[in-house]
């Protein structure tokens, strides 16, 4: 089996791509949490053009954010695959 | 625009995509495909999620139960969102072990189980009935709404639409046997599809916000007057159901088979999800969000009895858009025709491999190794096994819409396809995080969970069962579904926890959990199969020319000519995984068994793996060892090899003081002899003439005496005479003779007399030689003011004895102090030596001839010798007496 032992310490570059890489985990956590946790708590309020509108900005700014860390992460390179 | 012209606009454009089609396949064919292996391509194909669910449905769901709708498509939102962590590895997995399907990625985690695929494959069939009948209803209802009473709609033309679409799939899904089941042609369809119909939605969605209603905000007002009209009575948000359907959708986007089709089996790397990852978001936003201003304004302008499903042809329709309505009613065709394609590709792909080839594979027993009779074609058999797949998948859609009645709400339709293949998703998931989630588990969550959907979902949906019980304030369908959920994961984790999986699915697991490549599985060593049986196979399955290259390549990349490789354990894992490609694991493997007669791993082939792993740690440690060795070894060599230099240089510079040494004498005695020839010499001078020749002969007599001993004690050839004495004895008796022969200076002994008195066992004469010799070197070399020896003897802890002897002169430099003890050292100025230079050398021999050592201390204000005795004479010397004697 080819379990390569983990490096200890990155190099600056690699360093921010692993922490780039972190944080589009969190972003699937946030905009779920702004999907889910006001139109549940909260349904009258977000059932009609202020849930749209909530809604609609939610998303937007989860696919700018992710279409910005996308495009700094940029093509991986062959020393940095080995993730989690 | 009549039916019957947007029949006949319908089949052009069936005929145009099909034209597109083919010549994307000739040219993926011709190598030429890279321009069509773009991430845009694959981001447009992944709009395949937008079926005609999306299309009509969307708007119908809108206008009747509000913002809920948006839930189908945030689900896909979140999860694309986190494609880098979460897609990127699914892909990634999938394509390190050439997975040609969901059920065939769930089965080849779950250690290749047949059995599993099989019922993935079930799940995704029942699922795919009602959402193919989703599309067939669409465009039979769209059709509808161009029917005015002159024109009738032709009776049964969602036959014809059922037909016209598997006759599409067939004709693209089952062209060839691709290796990697690829289809370009349908990926490049789809891709111009998805841009029909965001055009078409783009067009009405721009129509309806500013051609009817006054923009944005007007919309966003008549969303606000839903609260209180007569058709917002669904729109409160419901919060199960909005939790429970974006978790469906969540799944749906990776486990609905079109979905994994063209977002992992068409991928041809990991790295289009970077763009894919915020683009497919995008186009979904856009269509979503397009959906309200339809929703509410059909609502607001369109009669009540209209069917919301068909406000978004209606609307045009009733402003007397008929150029628009026609461009509609293509891209619902589009997206109606893109799905039921891909999911006749992918599903049938399943069912052939995962259902029919099997079967085939049992009720055959014949040896498919043997030369290849030519009826026998597998490839055939499988493409018409898919061909079979995609008419009857497409059919069970037909039949369900009949079933159905032809009138549900289309979004009710689809949600009950999501729910069931959402039953996959735990054994998805668990099985890429989890090392301990079983196959036993597996079958028990899915076959559970789907087993409360089928009672609780399906068949109600088809009206065969009544709709299910929940207590009052649960959504029924929200409630069923996340029981099934529940259930299945419940029962994934519990049985697994308690499960020992077998070794091939342990095997397995690590490669997924860990996303590394497989390994040649271990326990193949001897493998009992042909070449030429493997390539018959291959042959049978991809064509001989293919097969042939492939093998070549193969034999090429171990260095060999020709078309058979050496079938080592590499090759053959290589090889199964190829064949996995067209025929997935579970199959793969079982053909590899039928042919190969490989068996299964067993667990101590496991222990093996880390066995190997363990040995090759263990191999680095040895080479790091003998390398550190080796620099040792050098390290002395290159000292002994400066000793040697030194010592050469040394002797060199002996044999000129030797020859000195016997010449002096020499010429002394030469000279004085001539003097004696003289007749008339006094008699005293004569007297003294011959006392100066006695002297000189003597000193060379003890200069070839020492020369003498050293040689017989290197040879080996010294009598031992051993005997007890007291050590203060002979320390007196050294002191004395060493005195008597030395300069007049007077050095200060400093003695322990009590502690000398130790009886030692050994040879007197040869240990009073060394004493003497050390004393008389302190004395020769000590230049201090006030020299000083000093003599302290001890019991050593092994019951020998120490005799240090050590001076308050300049010592001996570090440089020269692994020299003294060569013979010919000599490091002060040899007129001050007066000897040959060989004291140290013979106390040295003479101290391992007693078997005990002699070694110079560094560090003790002076020089320091120190002598070790044994406790008795080594016995090599004992037997050399007695033999002696």
């Amino acid at each position: 089996m080819r379990l390569r032992p983990p490096r200890l310490f990155l190099g600056r570059t690699a360093y921010r791509r692993r922490r780039l890489a972190e944080a589009t985990r969190l972003v699937p956590v946030l905009f779920a949490a702004l999907v889910l946790i006001p139109p549940i708590w909260l349904p009258q309020h977000f059932s009609y053009a202020r849930g749209a509108v909530w809604l609609a900005v939610a998303w937007a700014l989860a696919i700018a954010a992710t279409a910005a860390l996308h495009r700094a992460l940029g093509r991986p390179s062959a020393e940095d695959e080995d993730d989690a | 625009m009549t039916p019957e012209s947007l029949v006949a606009a319908s089949v052009a454009y069936v005929a145009l995509m099909f034209l597109l089609a083919h010549a994307a396949d000739r040219a993926a064919a011709a190598g030429r495909w890279r321009w069509m292996d773009r991430p845009v391509i694959y981001t447009l194909s992944l709009s395949v999620y937008c079926s005609a669910w999306t299309f009509y449905g969307a708007v119908g769901y809108a206008s009747r139960s509000g913002l809920e709708f948006l839930t189908i498509y945030l689900g896909p939102g979140i999860v694309f969102s986190g494609a880098w962590w979460g897609l990127r590895r699914l892909v990634r997995v999938a394509r390190m072990h050439r997975v040609t399907s969901i059920a065939d990625l769930i089965s080849s985690r779950f250690g290749k189980s047949a059995g599993l695929a099989a019922l993935v494959t079930l799940i995704g069939v029942m699922a795919a009935t009602p959402y193919i009948a989703l599309q067939l209803q669409s465009v039979s209802m769209a059709l509808s709404a161009f029917a005015t009473p002159e024109h009738a709609l032709p009776r049964n033309v969602s036959v014809w639409v059922a037909l016209g679409l598997a006759a599409f799939a067939i004709l693209f899904g089952t062209r060839n046997l691709a290796v990697d089941e690829r289809h370009h042609g349908v990926v490049i369809a789809i891709a111009v599809e998805a841009v029909v119909k965001l055009a078409a939605f783009v067009a009405v969605g721009v129509f309806v916000i500013w051609g009817i209603a006054d923009g944005p905000a007007d919309v966003l007002a008549r969303i606000d007057r839903m609260s209180v009209s007569a058709g917002g009575e669904g729109w409160p948000i419901n919060p199960e159901r909005w939790f429970t359907l974006i978790l469906l959708s969540g799944a749906a986007v990776m486990v609905l088979p079109r979905m994994f089709h063209v977002l992992v089996v068409e991928a041809s790397d990991e790295d289009r999800l970077r763009q894919a990852g915020w683009a497919f978001p995008a186009y979904l936003a856009l269509m979503s969000f397009l959906v309200l201003p339809i929703a509410v304004v059909g609502a607001d302008i369109l009669p009540k009895g209209a069917n919301p499903d068909l406000y978004v042809l209606d609307l045009p329709l009733s402003q007397g858009r008929e150029a628009l309505a026609t461009l509609v009613f293509l891209g619902g065709f589009s997206s109606a025709m893109s799905m039921v394609v891909v999911s006749a590709i992918a599903l049938s792909t399943m069912m052939a491999n995962h259902w029919l080839v099997p079967l085939w594979l049992r009720l055959r027993q014949a040896a498919l190794a043997g030369p290849a009779r030519a009826p026998e074609d597998l490839g055939t058999l499988m493409l018409n096994a898919r061909r079979l797949a995609i008419l009857a998948i497409i059919g069970a859609g037909w039949l369900y819409h009949r079933m159905s009645g032809g009138t549900s709400a289309l979004a009710a339709m689809g949600t009950v396809a999501f729910s069931g293949m959402a039953q996959v998703l735990p054994a998805l998931v668990a099985g890429l995080l989890w090392r301990g989630a079983t196959r036993r588990g597996a079958i028990a969550g899915v076959v559970g969970g789907t087993l409360i959907w089928t009672l609780l979902v399906f068949l109600p949906s088809l009206g065969l069962l009544a709709q299910p019980a929940m207590p009052a304030g649960i959504d029924p369908f929200a409630g069923a579904v996340l029981l099934a959920l529940a259930v299945n994961l419940l029962l994934l984790v519990l049985i697994s926890l308690m499960d020992f999986p077998e070794p091939a699915e342990r095997l397995q697991s690590l490669s997924f959990v860990h996303a590394v490549a497989p390994d040649a599985a271990p326990g193949d060593g001897a493998p009992a199969v042909q070449p030429e049986a493997l390539l018959t196979l291959a042959g049978r399955l991809w064509g001989n020319d293919h097969a042939l290259e492939t093998f070549r390549r193969a034999a090429e990349s171990q260095g060999k000519g020709g078309y058979l490789p050496d079938l080592t354990p590499r090759f053959l894992a290589d090889f199964e995984r190829l064949l996995a490609g067209t025929v997935g694991a579970a199959t793969a493997a079982a053909l590899m068994t039928r042919v190969g007669g490989r068996g299964g791993v067993t667990v101590s082939d496991l222990m093996e793996v880390a066995g190997e792993a363990s040995r090759a740690r263990e191999d680095n440690r040895r080479l790091e060892n003998t390398s550190a060795e080796l620099a040792r070894t050098a390290a002395m060599l290159r000292e002994s090899n400066e000793k040697l230099t030194a010592l050469s240089a040394q002797k060199d510079a002996f044999l000129g003081q030797i020859s000195h040494e016997l010449r002096t004498p020499m010429t002394s005695i030469r000279a004085f002899s001539e003097f004696l020839m003289e007749p008339d010499l006094p008699t005293e001078e004569r007297a003294r003439f011959a006392g100066i020749i006695h002297d000189e002969a003597g000193r060379m007599t003890r200069l070839l005496d020492d020369l003498l001993d050293l040689s017989v004690l290197e040879a080996g050839k010294a009598r031992l005479k051993p005997g007890v004495f007291n050590l203060h004895d002979l320390i007196e008796r050294a002191l004395a003779s060493a005195g008597a022969a030395a300069s007049g200076r007077d050095f200060a002994i400093r003695r322990n007399i009590a502690a000398e008195h130790l009886p030692v066992i050994t040879d007197q004469d040869r240990l009073l030689q060394v004493l003497i010799n050390v004393i008389t070197n302190a004395r020769k070399y000590c230049s201090a003011e006030a020299p000083q020896i000093r003599i302290d003897c001890r019991r050593s802890p092994d019951g020998g004895t120490e005799i240090d002897i050590a001076d308050n002169g300049p010592g001996i430099s570090a440089g020269n102090q692994a020299l003294i003890f060569e013979k010919f050292a000599r490091l002060n100025d040899p007129a001050r030596a007066g000897g040959a230079g060989l004291g140290l050398a013979i106390c040295k021999e003479i101290m391992e001839f007693l078997g005990g050592s002699i070694a110079y201390l560094p560090g003790q204000g002076g020089a320091c010798f120190r002598i070790s005795l044994p406790p008795r004479p080594a016995r090599r010397a004992e037997n050399d007496e007695n033999a002696a004697r």
